[in-house]
């Protein structure tokens, strides 16, 4: 089984208000030393993981667009130094319209980036301004453009609902603006209100759940009827084109998080990076490593992240694989939440796949408590 | 007389709460030096943590101090102080029989209120000699001089030499000290008559065992002797007695009539040591027991569980060890399909429960549910039996009920006049008797009303107090039982009928409160994965609906591989939290709800 790699550049130009990533404006002058701790690192992981091989390298942020194609290549090119890399790696990276054009994207893809994922969020200008993005809905189509011009044929756009002063209108048409761009792959996220964030000191008219879960079910409908298979609670593609990289977190394979506050799961075991950008530098100068935290992943844990990540997918999951995983059956484990939630109707147990039903995915952490 | 016990002077503080009586004791034990300043844990008197929290006091407490008084002589003054609230009147009672003498506080801003009223008529019951004291005189809006003519016009004694005082900044407080000392009477009593002594506290030392606070009348008490509780007849052989000191127990050769202190016997519970017993000599003892003494009985009911049921035999254990120092305190073992096993327990008032409540909560680190308070109703059966229900679930089918009977209180009401008329309607729809209203100035009267206990311990008091802007003050006393068209309520949830929930409730009451709950019920009750209608019912007879919709989103929309770990922290709490529900039927219920049912104005 192959790993995934994962890029965090902490960079943006500028902060979106509801955003609580590890992610910094205004720090740009720590972008150059940045990509030289970003060095140090990979090579300090490389001596220690041998016999690994990646198949998913995922630049994620922040804005890894806006610290420019150059960096990002001289990464990737790094990593393939350095780790076993497959031919055929998915290589993603995110991008925010207003900070990266054609010829940025020509850069990449010769760099070996294959998939995009551009934040476009809403259609709206106005919604667009009241979450503090830097673009418009035309710069996005422009940008848009220049990446399919530029010979990306795999890009993934991301979209927000529940926001401030949202009305189902609003999303019908944000939905029908989205799919006219023909994307091969759709996110779609519930904004949620995150401590420390300036939305969490603002006074926001938010729609109420219900209006909410019909946005939600609108997109599922939507997408459904457009061709794209709603594969993840929060994720949407065309066929072929759900994200590798991201399907490596919901089945427990292994990845390696590089950068800043980036997240690793090795063997059984979660990493954490140091999350402040010079403490990580300064880390990285030390010890090559920027590790802050460790945690061993117990048997429990791991058979209950197993369940819990796995059923966020649409194919739910294989309870051969979970007894080849753990040696022991899901019945077992997991016997009386399973029954409780098949006699209520919210899980499907069949042949050798249990999962979620239609209507138990926007009301899934009531269902999965039971399974931690 | 000899000329010790003439110079001993017995008195407590009687004053309405928050009206300064902690903090004059602090000054008082201050002043006489029975503590440094350094020593006193502010309010030392109250030396309970929820006590002090709460600025009451929950049990007497009793000090020696020894005062040199301006004539030159020095004296004994025995404070005992009494618990300031009304479930505890029975121990303020006695607290006073034991007392020739009371300092009365009031408050210069706020004047006489309904707990100064009834601690100063309980005080004139037991004749004693009223020491008025004016407090907060330091605040801007003191009017001493209209608190003074209150006085004398609504308690009818002489204020004109009333010290003025601030006890929170220690002004003229010897001058509390000098009229005690003028004016309250020395003990009378024979020292060489046989032993009488009434007990007006008692506490439970983990060594010594219980051990009674007694004010010595007649005779003499020291160790060696074998005594004998009138009341309750057990007997002791007295290992230790002595005398109440602020940091302690000080162990003396003997008490003798007049003086206040403590004695130790060997007892293993509690409850051989009744508050209002008297204590004399197993030989040659006294003919008859000092008057007043009454076995206390709860007034107010509630099923106590433990929130894990886990936990039963601690709840049990923690129960037992604060019966040990609450005599008041009653429990028995129960259990409810909802809420598993548990204990019915017994509480002299709303208060009491309370504090209860929070003392297992606290020191016994325990979680727990508890079911709505219920007094306890007499049920006459067609077949002439008689029994006595506590427990709405234990209510036989109506078919058996001759007639059901409830307590009714005597309560005083003072408030401004501008009040009344809001008062009288709140106490219409508790089903308030009107009895008389007397003015005990211009401007404030004092209404009294009889009303069903169980109309009042709810919400009364909340209701009062937000109809009248916090300035109508109430006082109760148990009456009587009267016969009362009552009927139970239950609830069903998902067509599941949650005993818990169930209670006793008067007829005409009874659709208006069943509404009210079902509502209530359905802004606690969070929306679960399925639609869950909750139905109040009388019999068969379904009285009101309301319906908790189902779950619509609880989801986490973003869950990236760095988000794992927190997300699954997320999920934890939500488990967390689904632990502090009560499985009932298929329905989780918080167990905020099944305490909801208790404030529905």
């Amino acid at each position: 089984m192959s790993s995934g790699l994962y890029i965090h550049i902490p960079f943006c130009k500028s902060k979106c208000l509801y955003c609580d990533f590890n992610s910094f404006a205004g720090k740009d002058e720590c972008m150059a030393p940045y990509f030289c701790a970003l060095d140090r690192e990979v090579e300090a992981w490389s001596k220690r993981l041998s016999g690994k091989t990646f198949d998913t390298i995922y630049f994620g942020g922040g804005t890894p667009s806006y610290a420019g194609a150059d960096f990002l290549c001289g990464v990737i090119a790094l990593l393939k130094n350095n780790f076993d890399i497959d031919p055929n790696a998915e290589i993603t990276v995110e991008c925010n319209p207003g900070t990266i054009g054609f010829d940025g994207f020509q850069d990449l893809r010769q760099g070996g980036v294959n998939r995009l994922s551009i934040g476009l969020q809403s259609t709206d200008d106005k919604m667009l301004r009241s979450l503090g993005r830097i673009h418009t809905a035309d710069d996005f189509e422009t940008c848009f453009d220049a990446a399919r011009c530029a010979g990306f044929d795999n890009i993934s756009l991301d979209l927000m609902y529940g926001l401030p002063d949202m009305t189902m209108e609003d999303w019908g048409r944000t939905l029908e603006k989205a799919l006219s761009f023909d994307a091969e792959h759709i996110s779609v996220y519930a904004l949620k209100v995150e401590d420390g964030t300036p939305f969490s000191k603002m006074e926001l008219a938010l729609p109420n759940d219900d209006l909410t879960a019909d946005m939600y079910e609108r997109a599922v409908e939507v997408f459904r009827r457009a061709g794209y298979k709603r594969y993840e609670i929060s994720n949407f593609a065309k066929k072929g084109s759900e994200s590798r990289h991201n399907q490596k977190y919901w089945r427990l394979d292994d990845y390696l998080g590089i950068g800043a506050g980036a997240y690793s799961c090795i063997d059984g075991v979660r990493f954490s990076n140091e999350t402040d950008i010079l403490t990580y530098i300064e880390k990285t100068k030390q010890k090559g490593f920027a590790v802050c935290g460790e945690e061993v992943v117990s048997l429990d844990e791991q058979m209950s992240e197993f369940v819990f990540l796995g059923l966020r997918c649409e194919d739910g999951i294989s309870l051969s694989e979970f007894e080849k995983r753990f040696g022991r059956t899901i019945m077992d484990v997991f016997g009386a939440p399973i029954k409780k939630y098949t006699d209520y109707g919210f899980l499907v147990l069949e042949g050798d796949n249990l999962r979620f039903l239609d209507k138990s995915f926007f009301v899934s952490n009531r269902i999965l408590a039971d399974f931690v | 007389m000899n000329e010790y016990q003439k110079n001993i002077r017995n008195f407590s503080i009687i004053a309405h709460i928050d009206h300064g009586k902690s903090t004059l004791a602090d000054r008082l034990l201050e002043l006489t030096g029975a503590l440094t300043s350094r020593e006193m844990q502010a309010q030392i008197l109250d030396n309970m943590e929820l006590e002090r929290e709460r600025g009451i006091t929950i049990k007497a407490r009793a000090v020696r101090l020894l005062y040199s008084a301006k004539d030159g002589q020095k004296y004994v003054l025995n404070l005992i102080d009494t618990p300031g609230h009304v479930d505890f009147n029975y121990e303020v009672s006695r607290s006073l029989a034991a007392c020739e003498g009371a300092i009365l506080i009031v408050d210069a801003a706020q004047g006489i209120e309904a707990q100064t009223l009834a601690n100063t008529y309980l005080a004139l019951e037991h004749d004693l000699e009223l020491v008025p004291v004016i407090n907060k005189i330091d605040l801007p809006s003191a009017q001493p001089e209209v608190v003074k003519k209150e006085i004398e016009d609504v308690i009818g004694i002489e204020a004109e030499t009333a010290p003025q005082i601030s006890a929170k900044n220690g002004i003229n407080i010897e001058a509390v000290l000098e009229k005690v000392v003028e004016t309250v009477p020395a003990p009378s009593g024979d020292e060489n008559a046989p032993l009488k002594a009434l007990i007006f506290d008692s506490y439970y030392d983990s060594y010594k065992g219980a051990i009674a606070y007694v004010r010595v009348i007649d005779g003499k008490l020291k160790p060696g002797q074998t005594i004998k509780m009138m009341a309750t007849g057990g007997t002791f052989d007295v290992v230790e007695v002595g005398y109440l000191n602020p940091m302690g127990m000080l162990p003396a050769d003997e008490i003798k009539a007049g003086e206040v202190g403590f004695v130790a016997a060997s007892i293993k519970n509690v409850r051989d040591v009744r508050v209002g017993d008297t204590i004399t000599t197993a030989s040659k003892g006294a003919s008859e027991p000092l008057p007043g003494y009454k076995e206390v009985k709860p007034m107010v009911y509630s099923g106590v569980y433990p929130a894990d049921g886990a936990r039963y035999n601690d709840l049990r254990d923690a129960l037992e060890k604060l019966q040990l120092n609450d005599a008041a305190l009653q429990f028995e073992a129960e259990n409810s399909v909802a809420l598993g096993f548990g204990f019915r327990c017994g509480f002299l008032g709303l208060l009491h429960m309370e504090i209860i409540q929070e003392r297992l909560e606290r020191e016994y680190n325990l979680d727990l549910v508890t079911t709505a308070p219920s007094v306890e109703y007499i049920v006459v059966k067609t077949d002439g039996t008689e029994m006595t229900i506590s427990n709405p679930t234990n209510l036989p089918d109506p078919q058996e009920i001759d007639y059901m009977s409830e307590p009714v209180v005597s309560a005083a009401i003072m408030t401004p006049k501008e009040f009344v008329g809001s008062i009288m309607e709140l106490c219409q729809e508790r089903r308030g008797t009107y009895i008389d209203m007397t003015y005990l100035d211009e401007n404030r009267v004092t209404l009294n009303y009889e009303l069903p206990l169980n109309e009042i311990i709810y919400d009364f008091f909340d209701a009062l107090k937000s109809r009248t802007r916090g300035y109508a003050s109430f006082d109760y006393e148990l009456k009587n039982y009267q016969k009362s068209d009552l009927i139970k309520l239950d609830i069903l949830l998902n067509g599941d009928m949650v005993d818990a929930l169930s209670f006793i409730v008067h007829k005409e009451k009874a659709y208006a409160r069943g509404r009210r709950i079902a509502e209530k019920l359905k802004e606690s009750i969070p929306r679960q994965l399925f639609e869950v209608p909750i139905q109040a019912a009388v019999g068969s007879k379904i009285i009101a609906r309301e319906t908790v919709r189902a779950m619509r989103k609880d989801v986490l929309a973003k869950c990236y591989g760095g988000d794992i770990t927190r997300k699954k922290k997320l999920l934890e709490k939500q488990k967390e939290g689904k632990k502090r529900m009560r499985q009932v039927g298929s329905v989780e219920v918080p167990q905020e709800a099944f305490m909801s049912v208790l404030k529905l104005d």
